[in-house]
């Protein structure tokens, strides 16, 4: 029991000497699909004429032009009942108030003051507890003020004289004798916003008398689509957000608010991409899941059915389809739809939301060649400047660097850069990568990954280039799709081609594609060096890594891990990691030579060992030097290579072939933390006594039975 | 010998029992037993098949629940605050020659909130409440109103607020020459002290099981649920019984209570399987009155089965003393009423 207790231990210690991983920066939460494509509702594009400030203007001129305006305001809106009472008593600095006191306009203040009654009777009733008798105070005060309203002889406030009358009425629930003194009334009246007032609770007591749908017609010709759908409500044609938009449709097609409400309607279709991975970085299948089916073809048929029908939202139904047809895997039904769109007459708010997803499904529609990518210059240009003239300050005064995060997660935060990233990383990279055209793809994801970045030229409130070299934590660099490709998805051969073709452009596509990403020679040289000595090409390795100087390993953010001795078995740190895996390589390639010339078989079988050793480090607890971060998740393109792992043990059995000397043995068993074999096989050797001396517990002879099989590699 | 003697003593246990409840009851009771039914709906707007129902039956009374008082945010909207909510619209009049008896709904949040506060704040409460009683059945143009009830689910902890409250209430309403009368639950009966203030009671015979147990086979009514209830008391005042006409259809998901399911068709074999009498298996994921379900949920439906109803009632007339007592049907709705014969109504219906 015991012993297999201290053999769980000791496993456990060995996992973690093995895995020893750390979570440098990603994995990546978010596809670049899910970046919210849908654009019809311009935010703040209507901003409603200001009731109140045109109803202190007309104030204006039943009293004085040179009131102003913020006066009247106070008195109509702010004063208490009580203040009004003392008006034509107490001296008051208010404009308004002294002129209707000075001028003793009897008149208007009694028209006030009943106002006020009016409101704070309406108030009482704002109790929830509050319920209308037919015997309190409230009720009756509610007749008062109905009846002394009706009183009013006069022509100069008779239209305000009648919209307290119809609160009034309103208010005590009365709402059939509200509609018949409105139908008696309303032709004498001025039209205007004092009538438009009245009329719209004569509305509401319309479709609360059963009369929801002469109610609805008014407010579908007036365009007040808040009032349509508090009728709709109330008559039970509508329930929710689909037979809402679809009552608006069909009663005002032209409204402004359909695009709102579609806005909000579609947001939840929106797929956001919070897989964890575990789709393809490109989707291809549909959105759609059999839970919001139901909905979604209904929101389908209806946008099909408006995109039929002229209106003022004809382009916003049409794009509606095209952005449904697309979530349903139907991107020919999609870009139908948006080349209809694209025909209807509309804002420059939504021809833009046209061009944006017509490339999106150009796309995903096109064979890759010539006219498409002509066609996608033109449009990455026209992208180009939206993202360049759109940067507010929110996103320029950055200083948290949190778009460098966003971007890093495929969070959006800005549309135009948004669209860039995800038709580009979603749709044309991985499609490009699947054609075999590498260079233009990574072109194209260093575009999408620094246009911004450029734009800005800054992060966490330093400069681009200041943050590159001094920053701690890189949040860009290293994390970037554009990085990912190279790194693990593009060939060898493809990457040379790129780099090379990144210092000379060709073409006026390659100058504008590089001048928007992030062209570095010294990023270049270290992220190939990396490669070659993940492929364990230490020749080619040292040739990338010695054109990195120096100091670019501080720009590292796994420098903090370069601390690790390659070449140790044990938990050896390095006193000196300057041009830590140059130096690692150059030791690499030094050791190949080596084995391959020595003659003597001791010494090139401490070699293989070392080499072995070295081999296995780089990919385990020295992983900086074939890595840039551990990710508990890695990359699609990833590709994990077990090859070290034959490749060492290859290394190391060969090496306790050779080795004729006991001396040598001992220790490359030693240096195979085999103790008790170099104890028990090699008694007399200094290594030998060496461990004696040292290892007097239990536990550092166990260790071996873990490690007696180095190689057998386990999930 | 001995299954003969425990006979013996049960009878005579039986017989001492009934006795017991005789005495105890007969002293204040003066109101003739009545057939009476419950409205509990937000809209009441009776349609013909209820109006005939009432006639046809000869329901004398009807308890109309007018709101139900709940912890909510209050009217500024940040704080909560004990308010009136599902407030009863009237649709249509009241049949002519009904009683009214307005009941209130409080529930335990605001029962909750209430408990631990002085008693001038909590006659405050009461007061608002039989205000707004009074507001509703003016503004209504009910019938002259000669008594209020209230409906309250509660417990140990919450058991003084509540007291104070039938107090306050008894006290305002019988100095308007009105009555009080409180709802009793089964599970409140087992309590010491569960006499609250009142003019009458009306115990509830239903609701007797936890619907939130996967495991209950009926929580609207079992008889084995009710039986440990249903003895002796010695309540002072007289007490009234409801039996219960309603079914829902319960969703339960990896063994926990999701949400009650209307408009359901379980007979739907493509979407459903039965696994038990009254518990259906959804066959595959789907959306059903715009409740999503998944494959492997369970649905459980729960009718009053007069069967139980017969057998509770049964008991209670053996063990109470029911000939003054109103025999109340909850509650006054056609699409459940509809699955009763006129024969098993009137059972309910009937006084002993």
């Amino acid at each position: 029991m015991m012993k297999s207790n201290i053999c769980f231990c000791l496993i456990s210690i060995l996992a973690l000497l093995i895995s020893n991983q750390s979570h440098a920066c990603g994995p990546f939460e978010y596809y670049p699909y899910g970046y919210m494509m849908y654009r019809v509702h311009e935010k703040n594009a209507e901003v409603k004429p200001d009731e109140r400030k045109e109803n202190c203007r007309l104030w204006q001129k039943l009293s004085s032009e040179e009131i102003p305006l913020e006066d009247i305001e106070k008195v109509v809106y702010k004063y208490t009942l009580d203040q009004m009472k003392d008006m034509m008593t107490v001296t008051d600095p208010n404009a308004f108030a002294s002129w209707i006191r000075k001028n003793n306009d009897m008149e208007i203040y009694e028209f006030l003051k009943l106002a006020k009654i009016c409101e704070r009777t309406r108030g009482l009733m704002t109790d929830p507890w509050y319920y209308p008798s037919k015997n309190d105070g409230t009720f009756l005060s509610l007749i008062e003020i109905e009846e002394k309203a009706k009183e009013y002889s006069g022509s100069r406030l008779k239209d305000r004289y009648v919209l307290q009358a119809v609160r009034a009425m309103f208010s005590a629930k009365r709402y059939k004798e509200c509609i018949e003194y409105w139908e008696g009334i309303k032709d004498c009246l001025p039209e205007g916003l004092i009538k438009n007032m009245t009329h719209s609770y004569l509305l509401g007591a319309y479709s609360r008398t059963g009369k929801a749908d002469y109610a609805l017609e008014y407010f579908a010709q007036t365009g007040d689509l808040n009032s349509m759908i508090y009728c709709l409500r109330q008559m039970g044609i509508i329930s929710d957000t689909k037979s809402e938009i679809e009552c608006i449709a069909q009663y005002a097609p032209d409204s402004h608010q359909i695009p709102e409400l579609l806005q909000k309607a579609m947001e939840d279709f929106e797929p956001r991409g919070y897989e964890y991975r575990t789709y393809q970085y490109r989707r291809d299948s549909t959105f759609v899941s059999d839970y919001m089916r139901k909905s979604f073809d209904l929101f389908y048929d209806l946008s099909v059915k408006m995109s039929g029908e002229k209106s003022a939202n004809q382009a916003v139904w049409c794009y509606t389809a095209a952005f449904l047809a697309d979530l349903d895997a139907k991107p020919d039904k999609a870009l139908k739809h948006i080349r209809d769109a694209s025909a209807c007459q509309t804002s420059e708010f939504m021809k833009e939301s046209i061009r944006v997803m017509r490339m999106y499904l150009d796309a995903k529609t096109s064979a890759y060649d010539k006219a498409y990518e002509n066609r996608l210059f033109k449009d990455l240009k026209w992208l180009d400047e939206k993202i360049r003239k759109n940067i507010n300050d929110d996103i320029r005064n950055d200083q948290y660097g949190m778009y460098g995060i966003y971007m890093r997660v495929n969070i959006g935060f800005y549309y135009w850069n948004d669209m860039l990233r995800r038709i580009l990383l979603a749709e044309v990279c991985p499609r490009m990568i699947d054609r075999g055209m590498y260079v233009r793809a990574l072109q194209l994801a260093n575009l999408a990954d620094n246009t911004l970045l450029n734009y800005i030229g800054q992060m966490d409130g330093m400069p681009l280039s200041k943050y590159r070299k001094d920053v701690e934590h890189n949040q860009i660099d290293y994390c970037s799709e554009f990085f990912q490709l190279m790194f693990h998805a593009v060939p060898m051969n493809d990457l040379l081609s790129y780099t090379g073709r990144a210092m000379s452009c060709t073409t006026e596509f390659d100058t504008f594609l590089n001048s928007r990403g992030f062209i570095d020679n010294d990023y270049f040289n270290d992220l190939i060096g990396t490669r070659y000595l993940r492929e364990m090409d230490y020749a080619n390795a040292v040739k990338y890594l010695s054109k990195v100087p120096s100091s670019y390993q501080s720009r590292l953010n796994t420098e903090i891990y370069m601390y690790r001795d390659p070449f140790s078995i044990g938990q050896n740190t390095l006193t000196d990691y300057k041009d830590y895996k140059m130096e690692f390589a150059k030791e690499m390639l030094r050791l190949e030579k080596s084995i391959i010339s020595d003659i003597d078989p001791s010494r090139k079988g401490l070699e293989m060992i070392r080499y072995a050793t070295g081999l296995m480090n780089s990919f385990t607890r020295c992983w900086p030097l074939t890595d840039y971060g551990r990710f508990s998740g890695s990359w699609e393109y990833a590709t994990v290579t077990d090859d070290f792992y034959s490749k060492a043990e290859k290394h190391y059995r060969e090496a306790l072939r050779i080795i004729d000397n006991d001396e040598l043995a001992a220790i490359a068993h030693i240096q195979l933390c085999q103790w008790r074999t170099a104890v028990e096989k090699y008694p007399d050797t200094y290594a030998s006594r060496y461990i004696q001396i040292k290892c007097d517990n239990l536990c550092d002879y166990k260790l071996e039975h873990v490690l007696s099989e180095p190689f057998q590699y386990q999930e | 010998m001995k299954k003969i003697l425990f006979f013996i003593l049960l009878s005579t246990f039986l017989v001492s029992c009934r006795h017991g409840i005789k005495t105890s009851e007969a002293a204040s009771s003066t109101i003739t037993s009545d057939k009476a039914i419950y409205h509990w709906k937000t809209e009441f707007n009776l349609n013909d098949y209820e109006l005939d129902f009432i006639a046809r039956h000869d329901i004398s009374r009807i308890y109309i629940k007018m709101f139900d008082v709940a912890l909510q945010n209050g009217a500024n909207l940040d704080t909560l605050a004990v308010i009136p909510i599902a407030t009863t619209r009237f649709r249509s009049p009241v049949p002519e020659g009904l009683e009214i008896i307005p009941t209130v709904y409080i529930t335990l949040e605001a029962l909750s909130h209430l408990k631990g506060k002085d008693l001038s704040y909590i006659e405050s409460y009461v007061k608002r409440i039989l205000t707004r009683v009074e507001a509703m059945a003016s503004y209504n143009e009910l019938p002259p109103i000669k008594e209020v009830q209230f409906d309250c689910d509660w417990t140990s902890s919450t058991r003084a607020a509540y007291y104070y409250i039938c107090r306050s209430a008894k006290q305002i309403l019988n100095s308007k020459g009105k009555k009080f009368s409180i709802t009793l639950r089964l599970h409140q009966m087992s309590k010491q002290d569960f006499e609250m203030p009142a003019d009458r009671g009306v115990l509830m015979l239903y609701n007797t099981g936890s619907f939130r147990n996967p495991d209950t086979v009926n929580s609207i009514l079992s008889y084995e649920d009710a039986e440990p209830y249903i003895r002796e008391h010695s309540i002072s005042y007289p007490v009234d019984y409801a039996y219960p006409t309603y079914s829902w259809n319960l969703l339960f998901r990896d063994n926990g209570f999701k949400c009650i399911i209307r408009n359901i068709d379980l007979t739907d074999t493509s979407l459903f399987q039965k696994s038990d009498y009254n518990r259906y298996i959804a066959r595959r994921d789907t959306v059903v009155s715009g409740t999503p379900l998944k494959t492997g949920d369970m649905i459980r439906n729960e009718s009053s089965r007069f069967r139980e109803i017969e057998r509770v009632k049964s008991d209670l007339s053996r063990r109470h003393n029911m000939k003054r007592s109103r025999q109340i049907i909850y509650h006054l709705d056609s699409a459940n009423l509809s699955k009763y014969t006129d024969d098993e109504i009137e059972y309910m219906l009937l006084s002993y």
